[in-house]
């Protein structure tokens, strides 16, 4: 994400705080993609998506005034922090919800600028589609996280870092740990073997480099 | 290399598009490892490209910005500085802006015969089209007032032509009218006056009226519920947003505003009709008016061209008598009204010159053609007489 110099963040931020209606605009229209996708990979219906997108933009609106961001990625932080806030209501209602209700909701598929035209593709897609929000949501949060931010996002491993308030190290385990539990959940194996074993103790039983990152791979399993 | 910064390296080639791993790369022990991780991540591609549908964004957009119009202030230092950036004025994401070609270097039209008609015809095709997507891109920006004002409202009327079903119109005209309702406070905030007052306020009761019948077509159910719930709050905020404007805006949009209100289903002035009597004394001359209608409020006004006039001689909710001195009040009088000190006001339709207010009789007091003045005396006044 590349903020055009000739708006500076900061003078957008404090412009949005103060609810001016045009900064408030900037912001939603750069941020709109990246919380919707955030949204997206936890819940496999755009039109759920959206509702949870909208609910997370109105919030932002609302609490602008009092986020403590100071650049670009500390505003995304903030965020998408509120995303994963709504997500969490979500799935709590969604606990009383039958499994035939949820089943209903979990038919449709993202929409991409790619790949609307090709029918052959949005089938295909939307087959595997549950599967991999099933297999994302499989992961723990903070490798979900990682996986998210890194691969859906596309931050760096040092933005993740400073987005999540740990090392990079930490961030390039977890991301590994993820991986391999994703692909051993999409049933992706290399010579019959499954992908996350390959590696002696990396899944996240073992989660490596413990001593160094012991307090992020203790809350890589919650 | 560790693993799992080799694993980095190679997602964020991946990432980036700019290669795949490299084919002697991947033969390596590690990277056959690393294969199925990559191809996981790959998996979460489609997520990458995925995006909200433009109507979602649009509607979200004009939903957030209507929730903080109120408490909006001028946006003017972002356009500052985007005029100092080169940007357009006034637009709202430069960089992010249209993308349609710029107007094509005019070129020199080959001399032969044949060929000629052909490149008028596409040149004024490319012409056309450059200059209705660029009339369609700074239509879709116009606000009230503005000469693209017209445009914008004739797309969104082609988007509401276009919705997919019954309740995609609602929501549209629901949507649209937020957005005139956010036009209006803004116009109110700036002072802008009309035409942008009076058109914010037109467009938000044509885009509510269109909603309000859409919603009575729908069949009873949770979403006719839930947009007759959104129509509500919309209409509850506009009674608020404009008993707010009242006391700021001008007296002609001040009438236009209450007859808003009561279609609102606030209460307001109306006037039904005035009589206006002129009684001559000896050294005093009187004009007395009579105000019948509804709604007048304690310590309501009559007004004519906007002024309060006279001393109040009696007042309740459906009629208001005032006198005034003849040397201040000219017969005859126009625009006849009443203003309640909510700011609401109503001007009557009707206006009734008694024989002896010296007008012949006349509605809205035009005199009538070839009526004369008369000087009849009336309950024993005489215009001037008995001196």
């Amino acid at each position: 994400m590349t903020w055009p110099p000739a708006f500076p963040f900061a003078l957008v931020l404090q412009r949005a705080r103060q609810q001016d209606q045009q900064a408030l605009g900037v912001l939603y229209k750069r941020f709109l993609p990246v919380v919707y996708r955030f949204v997206l990979a936890r819940v496999d219906d755009p039109h759920l998506a959206e509702d949870l997108t909208a609910d997370t933009f109105f919030a932002v609106v609302k609490d602008i005034g009092g986020a403590r961001a100071r650049d670009e990625l500390g505003f995304s932080a903030w965020v998408l922090g509120i995303a994963r806030n709504k997500l969490a209501q979500h799935f709590r209602r969604q606990q009383v919800r039958t499994e035939s209700e949820r089943e209903l909701a979990s038919m449709a598929e993202p929409r991409t600028s790619e790949d609307e035209d090709d029918p052959l593709a949005v089938i295909t897609a939307r087959e595997s589609w549950s599967t991999v929000v099933a297999a994302l949501n499989r992961l723990t949060d903070d490798q979900r996280a990682v996986v998210l931010y890194r691969c859906v996002l596309g931050y760096s491993a040092e933005e993740v870092a400073d987005l999540l308030d740990k090392r990079p190290g930490t961030i390039r385990g977890l991301q590994f740990r993820a991986l391999a539990s994703l692909a051993r959940y999409l049933g992706i194996e290399k010579h019959g073997q499954r992908a996350g074993r390959t590696r002696s103790g990396a899944d996240e039983q073992h989660p490596p480099h413990r001593s160094r990152a012991g307090k992020d791979s203790d809350a890589d399993r919650r | 290399m560790q693993i799992e910064d080799r694993l980095d390296a190679l997602l964020t080639l991946r990432l980036d598009g700019s290669s795949r791993p490299s084919s002697a790369s991947a033969g390596t022990g590690a990277d056959d490892e690393l294969m199925p991780l990559l191809q996981a991540a790959d998996m979460l591609a489609p997520l990458r490209a995925a995006r909200p549908s433009a109507e979602f964004a649009r509607s979200l957009e004009v939903r957030l910005l209507a929730s903080v119009a109120s408490h909006a202030t001028d946006g003017g230092m972002l356009a500052r500085v985007s005029d100092t950036a080169g940007h357009q004025p006034g637009g709202e994401f430069p960089w992010a802006a249209s993308t349609e070609p710029s107007m094509p270097r005019r070129m020199r039209p080959r001399r032969t015969l044949g060929t000629r008609p052909l490149w008028q015809m596409v040149a004024a095709a490319v012409l056309l089209l450059v200059a209705g997507v660029s009339a369609l891109t700074a239509a879709a920006a116009a606000g009230p007032g503005s000469p693209l004002f017209g445009l914008h409202r004739a797309e969104q009327n082609v988007r509401v032509q276009f919705a997919s079903s019954q309740s995609d119109r609602v929501r549209l005209h629901l949507s649209y009218a937020d957005e005139a309702l956010s036009q209006l406070d803004r116009a109110v905030a700036q002072q802008a006056g009309d035409p942008a007052y009076r058109a914010a306020l037109t467009t938000f009761l044509t885009e509510q009226r269109a909603a309000a019948q859409g919603v009575a077509a729908l069949p009873a159910g949770a979403e006719r519920d839930a947009l007759a719930a959104q129509l509500s709050a919309l209409r509850a905020k506009a009674q608020s947003d404009l008993r707010a404007a009242l006391h700021a805006i001008s007296w002609s949009d001040r009438l236009a505003t209450t007859q808003a209100l009561g279609e609102l289903g606030e209460i307001v002035p109306i006037v039904n009709d005035v009589n206006v009597t002129r009684e001559d004394g000896q050294n005093v001359h009187i004009v007395r008016l009579v105000v019948q209608g509804s709604g007048f409020a304690a310590g309501a006004t009559v007004t004519v061209g906007g002024q309060a006039v006279g001393t109040l001689l009696s007042s309740s909710a459906t009629q208001l008598v005032v006198e005034s001195d003849a040397t201040t009040l000219h017969l005859p009088v126009r625009d006849v009204g009443v203003s309640n000190p909510d700011g609401t006001a109503a001007l009557s339709p009707r206006i009734e010159m008694d024989n002896g207010a010296g007008n012949g009789g006349s509605e809205n007091g035009h005199p009538t053609p070839g009526a004369q003045p008369t000087a009849t005396p009336k309950d024993g006044h005489g215009r001037g007489g008995g001196g």
